[in-house]
């Protein structure tokens, strides 16, 4: 399979007051295939954003190569073939959200005309129809984000740098991002994102690194990283001696009854039905 | 009818700098327009001179271009460190200056099309003349003073009809008993009837009318006093015969009032690769200060000049503007050099 990402001995290294270094990345090795959403986990300070930012040429390593679509993360090729979603609010938030697009798909190189019509789909999608002309800085916190990700998909780029893209979004919002990183993916992209919402990481992501101290200190699909080898069974409408039996015949299969709880809906499933507007088909 | 999407730096800054300018330069200039006529103390019998308005319609100008400048930085993020977005900027915008550059020129622009109105028309609500003439200052010769000793200094004026000299020496200590000295000038060899200047002092201007002839060598002749006079660059200016419309002069005004806003900004962004948005605007505003009100810089001299009707395009006014675009093209390169070595 085609690489997306490679490093070898990747490292980041800034200088610290009084002459001291600080390690917000060391030496590391990464392969990233094509058509993944891969996860960064980490806590504050654990090098995710640096990783993103080494990957789209914003900064410098002090030790290593990197290769980002078999080019160098500088290249200015890539500036319309790889995207990237920093975390923070936007730049130039006294423009509206389609003269924001605009001026990203002007920076893109696209036709007018094709960079107009990219950003009416994806603010149709993304739910930013209604901001109108407000300026960019009057918008709540997800409608930034929402309006970031538009920004990045607008160049249809082959590669997806994304820093905490769902962060402050509602559980809509986050919905709405994850199913389009998922079309991403199918259509042949790569995403890395760097998050702080696991379950969301958990949902979406076919591989997760986890980063501490800078240090990559694991690695894998999530079947590898979580797999116990234990399967679930959902049973309805059983009495406590009905379940007592069923172990029982699982025991005596072989198996092992490893909890027995009740099951809950997910709490999206009631917010869904009380934020969502009457009619709404997400109800 | 819908103007057409505003979409690169350029065009983006010109828009924003337009709208946060408009009205302030616009209350500026009618303020400029009202206040001397309250504060004025009627003086019976003396007329008015065009150049003391001049503070009045630097008013508006200054307005235009502090906004223009303080928008531009604030509005285009790689101008300071540590602004929202910096990274989605500094990544997607091509060039090397990353779009400064662009935005540093729509911001002038907006500022060109706020000041062009006021140089034009509004110099003239200000009693500036409907018609403008040429004014050349003459080279020096090599040993400028004139005394009773070196009793004739040559200048050559520029091919063109002339209308009058203006004579404005430097005045030496007097030699034995204070007389004034007097000035005798000649247009090629001949001696000019009646035009006799008489000079006590430094600075003391004495215009002397010209037949409207061209003329090849201009001299001045010692004809007596004790005073020696030093005529250095500047100190003898001609004007020419013709006039050219004033129209052309506000707009040639227009552009060269947009060097020191150009030099202001560059340096700002020279200091944005280390600082943050109010040192970069604190920065802006006191290059911009130190350019107009201070006096250094082009400003003042293209504003008294298109007041008294002096011809700025290309004249010594408009060289007084060199400095300003020299050291902003410097800070600007000095900008994109200390950005490229923190990027690596």
């Amino acid at each position: 399979m085609a690489t997306a990402i490679s490093a070898r001995q990747l490292a980041v290294t800034f200088a610290g007051r009084r002459g001291t270094a600080v390690a917000a990345l060391q030496p590391l090795d990464l392969e990233i295939a094509r058509g993944r959403i891969v996860g960064v986990l980490g806590p504050n300070g654990s090098g995710k954003t640096t990783l993103l930012r080494v990957l789209a040429g914003l900064q410098a390593p002090t030790g290593g190569v990197a290769l980002v679509l078999d080019r160098p993360p500088t290249d200015r090729a890539l500036r319309t073939r790889v995207a990237f979603q920093p975390e923070g609010p936007l730049p130039l938030d006294v423009l509206s959200a389609p003269e924001y697009l605009a001026w990203v798909g002007a920076e893109l190189g696209l036709p007018n005309a094709t960079s107009d019509a990219r950003a009416g789909l994806w603010l149709d999608r993304l739910d930013l129809r209604s901001a109108g002309r407000r300026w960019i800085r009057t918008f709540s916190t997800g409608m930034q984000r929402r309006l970031a990700l538009a920004a990045a998909l607008l160049g249809e780029p082959e590669l997806l740098l994304l820093d905490e893209p769902t962060n402050g979004l509602d559980p809509f919002g986050s919905e709405i991002v994850m199913q389009v990183l998922r079309e991403r993916a199918a259509a042949g992209a790569t995403v890395l994102m760097a998050s702080h919402q696991l379950l969301e990481v958990e949902e979406i992501c076919d591989e997760v690194l986890l980063l501490q101290d800078g240090v990559l200190r694991a690695r894998g699909t999530l079947a590898e990283l979580l797999g116990t080898g234990a399967q679930s069974l959902v049973v309805q409408g059983l009495d406590a001696d009905g379940l007592r039996r069923l172990g029982d015949a699982a025991r005596g299969l072989g198996g092992e009854v490893l909890a027995v709880e009740p099951r809950r809906r997910h709490l999206f499933a009631l917010f869904r039905r009380f934020a969502a507007p009457p009619g709404d088909s997400r109800r | 009818m819908t103007l057409p999407r505003a979409r690169g730096p350029l065009r983006l800054t010109f828009v924003r700098c337009l709208r946060a300018a408009a009205l302030p330069t616009l209350l500026a200039a009618l303020a400029g327009l009202w206040l001397p006529h309250a504060l004025a103390t009627p003086l019976p019998g003396l007329p008015s001179a065009a150049g003391a308005a001049s503070p009045w319609l630097q008013l508006p100008l200054f307005v235009a271009a502090a906004l223009c400048a303080a928008r531009a930085a604030g509005f285009w993020p790689l101008f300071a460190l540590r602004r929202p977005g910096r990274d989605v900027v500094a990544r997607l915008q091509r060039g090397p200056w990353r779009g400064a550059g662009a935005a540093i020129v729509g911001a002038l622009l907006a500022q060109l099309v706020l000041t062009l109105p006021l140089l034009t028309f509004g110099a003239r609500l200000h009693g500036a003349p409907a018609t403008a003439a040429r004014h050349d200052e003459l080279a020096p010769p090599p040993q400028p003073a004139l005394t009773a000793a070196t009793p004739r200094l040559a200048f050559t004026p520029p091919a063109r009809p002339l209308a009058s000299v203006w004579l404005c020496p430097l005045a030496a200590p007097p030699v034995g008993a204070f007389v004034p000295t007097r000035v005798q000038l000649r247009l090629d060899g001949a001696v000019l009837p009646g035009a006799v200047a008489t000079f006590g002092q430094s600075f003391e201007a004495v215009e002397l009318p010209l037949p409207a002839v061209t003329v090849q060598r201009l001299e001045l002749e010692y004809v007596d006093g004790s005073v020696p006079l030093l005529f250095p660059r500047g100190a003898v200016r001609v004007v020419a015969a013709g006039s050219e419309p004033q129209a052309w002069n506000g707009a040639a005004a227009a552009v060269l009032l947009l060097l020191p806003t150009f030099a202001a900004l560059a340096f700002a962004y020279l200091a944005g690769a280390v600082a943050a948005l109010p040192t970069v605007w604190t920065v802006a505003a006191v290059l911009l200060f130190v350019q107009t009100v201070g006096g250094i810089g082009p400003a003042g001299d293209v504003v008294l000049a298109l007041l008294r009707g002096r011809w700025v395009w290309p004249s010594g006014t408009f060289w007084h503007g060199v400095p300003s675009l020299a050291a902003g093209s410097v800070a600007m390169i000095g900008g994109m050099l200390l950005r490229r070595g923190a990027r690596r």
